[in-house]
């Protein structure tokens, strides 16, 4: 079978309404969010059927409140932020919280740190590419800020010009990739087609159809670029041909789908396949965009891996993939419609909690998968609940915060791409048990949160550790929970004092019983405090 | 038990049964989940622990290595550089230059010169030598490592079964993990391999890091925290199941026992004597192997010891040596010549030969043809790699390459014929099956492979 055989598959059989309704309707009701939340619901429930799966009930607010940040922002919410919302009364709380978050920084930084990556994820590996993804990251800030269209923010590294020194911006990203054509071709097929055309670059591929002279044929696209990662560039910007795998045998660019590109007037050669990627005609696209931020807000693409495209790998819920590639085409690829619509569904906020077996199959959403945090927002969680140093404050990256960061980005770095099968491992958990960070977090008198907590005199045992839920899972403890914990923190306070050096042991000579009681409260305090830093409700997204 | 009485003070012991009791009276089903659950009781356990049936200690050489200066020298060719080979333990049998002290050792050691491999790419290279299997799409195919210590290992071990020393990851992070077999098969990392050291104190480098607890927590206080972590776990496990919590309480669970346990001491190089460290060689690699040695000692099946680099070496591309092959080369054998002939004597010595194999590779090998930086570029037509000690019928060569060492001239051996050959070492059964993270069942090794069964034992 052919690629154009394929194609045709794609865009017949997967999406039948594709050829009667062109992708680009106009006729866009007034409450699109809320139509396209509902078209949502109504294809995976028309799943649930077919597969016998009983779905869980909806998330409380405190279950959406903590997932919603962590997906938007990155982080978990502020105490302040979730006393409030959990006492809002609007009965459009829900909507409002994800309007108010993707205007908040964090959405910039979270969703450009996301991007990059997807985009460059040798950074995550290899300490030169490193080297390059704070200024690629920086571009894609700007891109995020300005609230850039999917389509445009593609075209603008697809065509990207590329000479000299220059290092900065989209430009980083050919230089990750060693500025080798085939390198380049595979990511951009990879980004923004949803193909992995890289197993055909030695050999045909072994299960998908795409042959050898297809993956040249896309490569040779790129085939002006030249240079290295640290030094100068060219771009020969009307070359379109290349040696297939360092052969004699030139290869001509052409589309993955077999046509030819038009070459009529004076096209440069990138800038021809920008057009033709994003174009809102091209099947892989928009799919392969609306997938992306599906599988950003569930764990599971509707196509998983969402960068496996192929015949032997099809979409859970194709008809829901096609209306929701159709919607952010209509949408002008507007990110912030796609997640407002995916996050307003009742599908998003089912809760994760298991209440019957059929919904142990992520891929049906019979509840919400549990996912892993990515490196970067595990370490700005653990700073928003502890009150360690802001990363974000440059000041504070001579001070140790940045190095919280990269402590805990170098223990998770090898996190698989598919985040609801987060890898815990023995140094993980030694690191966040034992490491020095989350030590003195969790001695009062070095931490922040815990010594704010300790010392509140209008707080009695129950109103601490309440506040140590909120500022860590988010939620109110349950009464089972506080009565476990309370009753942990009273006999602890009732023993004697531990073990004392020479000198603690002189001075509680001449200290009131009521001081040792509340020394032995506090550790009791911190212990839970560490605890549930230490928990798998703090270190999952649920 | 030790340890755990030497970070208390003596009068403690009694007033920790007084606290667990308590404990327990008033946490309930929590405080008996620590005993059940999350530490099973250590002494009994190490006390009885049967002898493990073997092990491997793989010596992985980032970047590529060139076989021609080392084990397939062509001093008759003007390939060869230059360099001389010299005769070895074995009649006949002849090796470069750059591997002395290796040399006396082959009598154990059995050479495939045939490698034959597809991919000459670091990271597809990488991934093929080091899971059997090319990437393919969504198949997380597991490291040899952790497909052969889940074979091998002993299930209440204290120590994790893999064991990666100073591991160059950069090439291909994916090649170095469990995949499907998921995070309870993934490696014991110490040591970073991306960054270059100098000579000097290396060991203390190859620590675990974070493996104590800090100053202000003893063991009674850690108990009392992981009651109360015990009790959060059971009540969010039971709500929200699945492979994510259970890979939390699993690496918990494992990181506890080994942070109370004895076996740790495998990490404490110090009170190794300096005459032995001196024979290693005083560099990250050197120290490795010593270190690779005292974890079988204590039963950990599966180790690997990465040579990334060498001192004036320049960069952490280790054996990717595009310029001046014949410099860098040599340079890294001073490395690893020491390194690896001493580790053969050392576990000799010690009666482990016979029960461990040794093996060394990389992910592809170097051109014959010098290059005009006088490097050599990456070739993964015809290379070598070898085998050694334990399950390994030492002494021979396997295949041949021609007078240039331009190709295999005969019995070619690819990635999955050699990973099976490794497995018929270690007595393991290659076609055993794991389910695959895509619900196919995959076999250890491709069933197509074809072991090369004049080296088994």
């Amino acid at each position: 079978m052919s690629i154009r055989h394929l194609l045709w598959i794609i865009v017949t059989v997967i999406s039948t309404s594709l050829a009667a309704t062109p992708l680009w309707a106009d006729d866009v009701a007034s409450d699109d969010v809320a139509q396209l939340a509902a078209t949502i619901d109504r294809h995976i429930a028309a799943a649930w059927e077919t597969q016998g799966v009983v779905p869980a009930p909806q998330a409380d607010d405190a279950e959406f409140m903590r997932r919603t940040y962590l997906n938007i922002a990155g982080r978990i919410p502020p105490v302040s932020e979730v006393r409030e919302f959990l006492a809002d009364t609007d009965p459009n709380k829900r909507r409002q919280l994800v309007d108010r978050l993707l205007d908040h920084p964090g959405y910039v930084n979270h969703f450009a740190h996301t991007w990059r990556m997807l985009m460059i994820p040798e950074a995550d590996v290899d300490q030169q590419a490193r080297v390059l993804a704070p200024s690629f990251e920086g571009w894609l800030r700007d891109k995020f800020i300005d609230n850039v269209a999917y389509d445009e923010m593609a075209r603008e590294l697809i065509a990207c010009r590329i000479s000299g020194n220059e290092r900065e911006g989209a430009v980083a990203f050919y230089r990750a990739k060693e500025v080798k054509p085939e390198s380049v071709a595979s990511s951009i097929s990879r980004l923004f087609l949803g193909v992995q055309l890289d197993c055909a670059q030695c050999h045909n591929h072994p299960f998908a159809k795409w042959q050898q002279e297809e993956f040249w044929g896309f490569t040779a696209f790129f085939a002006g670029i030249d240079g290295d990662r640290f030094g100068s560039l060219s771009d020969d910007a009307s070359r379109r041909e290349i040696g297939l795998d360092g052969s004699q045998t030139l290869v001509q660019a052409r589309f993955i789908d077999e046509t030819s590109p038009d070459w009529s007037g004076e096209a440069r050669t990138r800038d021809v396949l920008a057009d033709w990627i994003t174009s809102k005609e091209n099947p892989y696209f928009a799919r392969t965009g609306a997938n992306r931020i599906w599988a950003h807000f569930f764990g599971v693409g509707i196509v998983d891996p969402p960068d496996g495209f192929d015949e032997a790998n099809p979409p859970t819920h194709p008809e829901l993939l096609n209306d929701l590639a159709r919607s952010f085409a209509a949408h002008d690829f507007d990110f912030k419609f796609l997640i407002r619509a995916i996050t307003a569904s009742k599908t998003y906020q089912l809760s994760s909690h298991r209440t019957d077996d059929s919904q142990d199959e992520q891929r049906w959403i019979g509840r919400m998968p549990v996912k892993g945090m990515s490196p970067r927002q595990l370490a700005d969680c653990l700073i928003q609940a502890t009150g360690g140093f802001e990363t974000s404050n440059p000041r504070n990256q001579f001070l140790g915060g940045r190095q919280v960061d990269t402590q805990i980005q170098a223990l998770f770095e090898n996190q698989r791409d598919s985040n609801v099968d987060p890898q815990s491992t023995i140094l993980q958990a030694l690191a966040l048990m034992n490491c020095q960070f989350i030590t003195q977090q969790t001695e009062s008198a070095s931490s922040n949160t815990l010594s704010a907590i300790l010392q509140s005199p209008f707080l009695d045992t129950d109103g601490k550790i309440e506040t140590m839920y909120l500022t860590t899972l988010n939620r109110q403890p349950r009464e089972a929970e506080l009565s476990r914990l309370r009753t942990y923190v009273e006999t602890k306070s009732e023993e004697p004092a531990p073990r004392l050096s020479f000198l603690e042991a002189a001075r509680s000579l001449i200290q009131p019983v009521a001081e040792k009681n509340n020394a032995n409260e506090e550790k009791a305090l911190a212990d839970i405090f560490w605890a549930l830093l230490n928990s798998s409700e703090f270190i999952f997204n649920h | 038990m030790t340890r755990r009485q030497k970070s208390q003070p003596p009068q403690s012991a009694t007033r920790h049964v007084s606290r667990r009791t308590l404990l327990q009276a008033t946490l309930g089903c929590a405080a008996s989940a620590i005993s059940s659950n999350w530490f099973p009781a250590f002494a009994a356990e190490t006390a009885d622990k049967p002898r493990r049936p073997g092990a491997c200690i793989l010596l992985w050489m980032s970047g590529g290595p060139s076989q021609i200066d080392t084990f397939d020298p062509k001093p008759e060719h003007k390939n060869g550089g230059g360099r001389l080979s010299i005769e070895t333990s074995v009649p006949g049998i002849r090796i470069s230059e750059n591997l002395p002290q290796v040399a006396k050792w082959m009598k154990r050691m059995a050479i495939v010169r045939s490698m034959s491999t597809k991919e000459g790419d670091h990271s597809r290279g990488t991934y093929v030598m080091r899971t059997g299997y090319r990437p393919q799409g969504p198949i997380q195919y597991p490291a040899i490592g952790a497909l052969y210590s889940k074979e091998l290992a002993n299930e209440h071990a204290d120590l994790p079964g893999y064991v990666s020393i100073s591991p160059f990851r950069g090439f291909n992070a994916s090649a170095y993990g469990p995949g499907f077999l998921g995070p309870r098969y993934a490696p014991l990392v110490v040591g970073n391999g991306g960054t270059v050291r100098v000579n000097g104190k290396p060991s203390s480098s190859l620590k675990v890091e974070n493996l104590s607890l800090p100053g202000t927590v003893d063991v009674a206080r850690h108990d009392d925290r992981l009651s109360i972590l015990s009790g959060l776990e059971d009540d969010f496990s039971g709500s929200r199941p699945g492979n994510a919590v259970d890979g939390h309480r699993t690496a918990y669970k494992n990181a506890i026992r080994m942070m109370r346990s004895e076996s740790i001491a495998a990490f404490e190089l110090d009170g190794e004597p300096d005459a032995l460290k001196q024979k290693y060689g005083l560099t990250e690699f050197g120290m490795g192997c010593l270190l690779a040695r005292r974890l079988v000692e204590r039963g950990v099946p599966f180790i690997e010891v990465s040579l990334n680099n060498a001192a004036g070496n320049g960069g952490s591309f280790g054996w990717d040596t595009h310029q001046e092959n014949l410099d860098r080369v040599a340079s890294l054998c001073q490395v690893l010549d020491p390194a690896w002939a001493t580790l053969m004597e050392d576990l000799d010595e010690r009666g482990l030969l016979d029960s461990t194999t040794i093996i060394w590779m990389g992910e592809f090998g170097r051109t014959p043809r010098i290059n005009s930086n006088a490097g050599r570029d990456h070739f993964p037509a015809a290379w070598s790699s070898v085998l050694a000690g334990g399950g390994v019928k030492g002494g021979r060569i396997v295949g041949q390459t021609s007078p240039d060492g331009m190709k295999v001239v005969d019995r070619p051996v690819n990635a999955q014929d050699f990973l099976g050959t490794i497995c018929g070492c270690l007595g393991i059964d290659s076609q055993a099956e794991n389910i695959s993270n895509v619900g196919r069942p995959i076999s250890v090794v491709d069933p197509e492979a074809k072991p090369i069964q004049e080296v088994i034992a």
